[in-house]
């Protein structure tokens, strides 16, 4: 089921007014529990068996893992919990992708391969981190292991955060489970709002903008250099709308609820380097790879050389999770090697400013300040760069289309062949919402209540949903991962 | 937001921490839903973040806020959405139309607005011509020859051309390259097909006096539809009539929104809400009989689904048995077509074309094509359909696509003997294409 469907608008209704109307804790979160498994069913009642198998294993692993003293067979467990986790998601994410690979090496061999019909179970890449973390926390000894099963399954399948995050952590809301929330008005006022902006996202810029996008990027070698460009553009802003308009959505949902999520996103577009962008970008993902991978690898404890290969083995795989392709592969590998090189001149930069005999001055101005006003720019211009080209390589659908996609844009830059008014709208608004969220009206944006211009805006919001979006079936870009 | 997560993450960790050292997890855990319902407390405690306290006045405040947003929306809707005109009967063509006089927007692809001419014809309020009046032709000279050639412009919405301004449509373009020599009624109407042309021809043809009917298929299928001629008159059961209700009741911006709401993505099947549960089936059909030539699919060949050729001389017959008048096909596909960035393009080889040619040839019917036209056109960037805000290479037909189709049209208007004002206007306007 998705959000933005009018059959979840029936569905969320029915299971806010049930979960708020419930007495007990017990019958609140099986309510749920249910709700969450049914929102899943809806897609395909095939993989809730999924769902339920990686319940259990890392419900029971984690409590003999708090249970045990013995530090051999806690390894033992986690590595039980990590290989059941990792081959599920193998085998439906990437066995067709390795196989496929391979067959090139494989009828060098003069051995036949064939493709396995494996469909690709929603939310699996995001539901597995959420489990894993739990394990390896109750591993690491930053949680305990939660009482009770129910509270633990809901942790996994609550639907809001279910087919496509945020990947919210354990200790973050498990705790949150110990007891009915309180309800509050303002609370589910602000839940409500945030969806509501989260629809406006997602129906009316990201699904406009991808009516171009779609076009473009399938049919590349119909136009010009610079259409392929601004057709790049509007990518970025698709995929910054659709996926910040989800968890918008989820977050929201939650907060209806009474339940808290980490956000998500915070404004991209403004970062001021690349890992600055990945402290804005789906804020819960960078998070988990940096705690759960990046550390796991050593993070910069071993010198220079080491974090850079684990910058980039963090990337990679990364760009793995997101898909099973080379083009992700290659993604992840340009963010990885990006993170690097701007590591690299950030720490040769400080050297030069501390390396008191190279002289500095510049004009009236602190010779420091230039430089970090320039390095700013630089950095920018650097992260823009580096994330333009790698949403080309995420959108398209080979390598060979990607080349072919850049090239063009290197070499074809003639007019524009088209540009629909309503993506220059979308994308004018991308940079209206990062430009408003710098100035002091930032607050005006969140639609405060007692504010006068809220139901203003809160009508006006309604009546585009109900007006302007456009017709047919669009699922979230995220939902493929 | 971002704040409070960070400070609800910063009580979590330190409570966690604590909770580390030793103390049981139930105590772990209430602590924790305790600083998470401090940190709510202490958000409450924020200036702009207030609980709610619901009082008259806000409720007030509320309700005429939503109300201004409401006008703000109302106000500004007829640049985004298109207009819901109430339909009227016309007492001559005996079918639903616009209101005459009155003036229709269309948004969606090509922004335009449409004067209604008198028999609900879109764009047409006066004669271009000699022919000063539009609908009673004058007194024809003492040779019988009229001056001007009377055209019945008969198609769908691609020919009603609701999207583009008057000057663009088909019959003006029509009108303008054949030097004012022809009169051309555009009848076409969102919609219809041949059943609905041909059940009108007759009254259409005494009323304007019509000299020539041109039929212009953006689906040659749509003329297979002529056998069921004529309709059974428009009555208040229609939808049509239901509708012609509802436009005059309502503002647009609201007929919109409960179209959205209330009918599926083709905006006139009622929408079905699904509540089983899945698997969802993702059928996507194909077309058997396309080649793909370097990116290009060419529709052509030998087709598994055809209606057989009785179908097409029936459908050709009854066209003619409506009307002594001779009678044009303009065979204008939407083609070539952009479909998931691939050029699909009908060529003269496709089953409906090589049907309809021989039904034509049959009946004595003249059958105009633009498809190798548009072709053509295409190839050199220039699209015969789709608009700069909608999709090119899809949809309705643009400004371009109508004057190509109004060249082939002029064209062969002015070279058939019989044109009254051509060099060879020595013939009757009878000796026309048959």
């Amino acid at each position: 089921m998705l959000f933005t469907q009018l059959e979840f608008l029936f569905f969320f209704v029915l299971v806010l007014v049930v979960a708020w109307s419930s007495r007990t804790q017990f019958i609140r979160h099986s309510v749920l529990l249910l709700a969450s498994y049914y929102f899943y069913a809806y897609w395909d009642y095939r993989f809730c068996g999924l769902i339920f198998l990686s319940t259990v294993i890392d419900y029971t692993v984690a409590r003999q893992i708090d249970r045990s003293s013995n530090p051999r067979f806690r390894r033992f467990l986690l590595c039980l919990s990590l290989v059941a986790n990792f081959g599920l998601l193998g085998f439906f994410k990437y066995c067709n992708f390795f196989i496929d690979s391979a067959a090139p090496l494989f009828e060098s061999l003069g051995l036949g391969t064939s493709s396995l019909s494996i469909v690709l179970p929603v939310g699996i890449s995001f539901y597995t981190f959420q489990t894993l973390s739990y394990t390896i926390d109750v591993y690491r000894g930053v949680i305990k292991p939660v009482g009770r099963w129910i509270d633990f399954a809901m942790y996994v399948s609550f639907f809001p955060q279910l087919v496509a995050g945020p990947i919210v952590r354990a200790s973050e809301f498990l705790p949150q489970l110990q007891r009915i929330p309180r309800w509050s008005s303002r609370r589910f006022y602000g839940g409500a709002q945030q969806m509501l902006r989260g629809a406006i996202k997602k129906v009316i810029l990201a699904d406009r903008l991808a009516e171009m996008v779609d076009v473009v990027f399938a049919g590349s070698d119909l136009y010009s250099g610079t259409t392929l460009l601004l057709a790049a553009f509007a990518y970025a802003g698709q995929i910054y709308y659709d996926f910040s308009g989800y968890s918008d959505l989820a977050i929201g949902a939650a907060k209806m609820l009474g339940y808290r999520f980490p956000v998500n996103f915070r404004h991209p577009y403004l970062s001021t380097s690349l890992s600055d962008f990945w402290r804005r970008w789906h804020m819960t993902l960078s998070r988990w790879l940096r705690d759960y991978l990046y550390i796991s690898l050593g993070g910069s404890r071993g010198g220079t050389l080491r974090t850079y290969r684990n910058l980039i083995i963090t990337m990679l795989l990364g760009g793995l999770w997101h898909g099973a392709a080379w083009t992700f592969v290659l993604w992840g590998l340009l963010h990885g090697l990006g993170l690097s090189v701007e590591r690299f001149f950030r720490s040769a930069f400080k050297k030069i400013l501390k390396d008191e005999s190279v002289d500095l001055t510049f004009g009236n101005q602190s010779s420091s300040q230039v430089l970090q006003r320039f390095r700013v720019v630089i950095n920018a211009i650097f992260a823009l760069s580096v994330v333009l080209t790698g949403w080309i390589l995420f959108r398209s659908e080979s390598l060979g289309s990607a080349v072919g996609y850049l090239s063009r844009i290197l070499t074809r830059a003639d007019g524009i062949d088209w540009f629909p008014p309503l993506a220059i709208i979308a994308i004018a608004c991308l940079f209206a919402e990062h430009l408003l969220w710098m100035t002091r009206f930032r607050p005006m944006m969140r639609l405060p209540f007692h504010a006068w211009y809220s139901p203003i805006l809160t009508a006006i919001m309604v009546w585009v949903l109900l007006l302007y979006a456009p017709v047919g079936f669009k699922p979230f870009v995220y939902f493929q991962f | 937001m971002c704040i409070e997560a960070r400070g609800l993450s910063r009580i979590v960790t330190v409570k966690l921490n604590h909770a580390n050292r030793g103390r049981d997890k139930l105590s772990h855990y209430r602590q924790v839903s305790d600083a998470l319902v401090h940190s709510n407390r202490e958000d409450a405690k924020r200036p702009g973040t207030l609980p709610l306290r619901f009082s008259a006045a806000l409720v007030i405040r509320w309700l005429i806020g939503l109300l201004i947003g409401t006008t703000l929306i109302a106000v500004t809707s007829p640049w985004f959405t298109r207009s819901y005109l109430p339909l009227v009967v016309d007492p001559v063509r005996q079918t639903w139309v616009l209101s005459p006089g009155s003036e229709y927007r269309w948004r969606s692809e090509g922004y335009a607005n449409t004067k209604i001419g008198p028999l609900g014809l879109p764009g047409k309020l006066s004669s271009s011509g000699p022919d000063r009046n539009l609908i009673n032709r004058p007194p024809l000279p003492a040779d019988g020859r009229s001056p001007v050639l009377r055209i019945a412009m008969w198609g769908d919405s691609q020919v009603e051309g609701v999207c583009l301004d008057d000057s663009d449509k088909l019959f003006a373009i029509t009108e303008r390259l054949c030097g004012g020599v022809v009169q051309v009624f555009p009848l076409a109407r969102s919609g219809q097909d041949a059943a609905d042309w041909v059940t009108q021809m007759p009254a259409v043809e005494r009323a304007l006096q019509i000299d020539l009917h041109v039929m212009v298929l953006a689906d040659l299928e749509d003329a297979l539809a002529a056998v069921q001629a004529p309709l059974a008159p428009p009555s208040e059961s229609d939808v049509a009539a239901a509708n012609a209700a509802i436009a005059a009741r309502f503002p647009a911006f609201v007929i919109q929104a409960a179209r959205n709401l209330l009918t599926d993505s083709d905006g006139v099947s009622p929408r079905r809400l699904r509540f089983g549960l899945g698997p969802v089936g993702t059928g996507v059909g194909s077309a058997s009989n396309a080649t793909v030539i370097n990116g290009v699919v060419e529709i052509g060949g030998p087709s598994p689904v055809t209606k057989p050729q009785s179908a097409w001389n029936a459908a050709v017959s009854s066209m003619k048995r409506a009307t002594a008048k001779p009678i044009w096909l303009v065979d204008a596909p939407v083609s070539p077509q952009v479909v998931d960035g691939r050029v699909q393009t009908r060529t003269l080889q496709a089953p409906d074309f090589i049907a309809m040619q021989e039904a034509v040839t049959q009946h004595g019917v003249r059958l105009l094509s633009a498809r190798e036209r548009f072709r053509e056109e295409a190839s050199y960037g220039r699209w015969p359909h789709g608009f700069q805000n909608g999709r090119i290479g899809s949809g309705h037909l643009n400004a371009h696509g109508n004057r190509l189709i109004a060249e082939i049209l002029a064209k062969a208007i002015l070279t058939i003997p019989g044109v009254p004002s051509s060099a060879a206007a020595d013939q009757p306007t009878s000796a026309l294409g048959d």
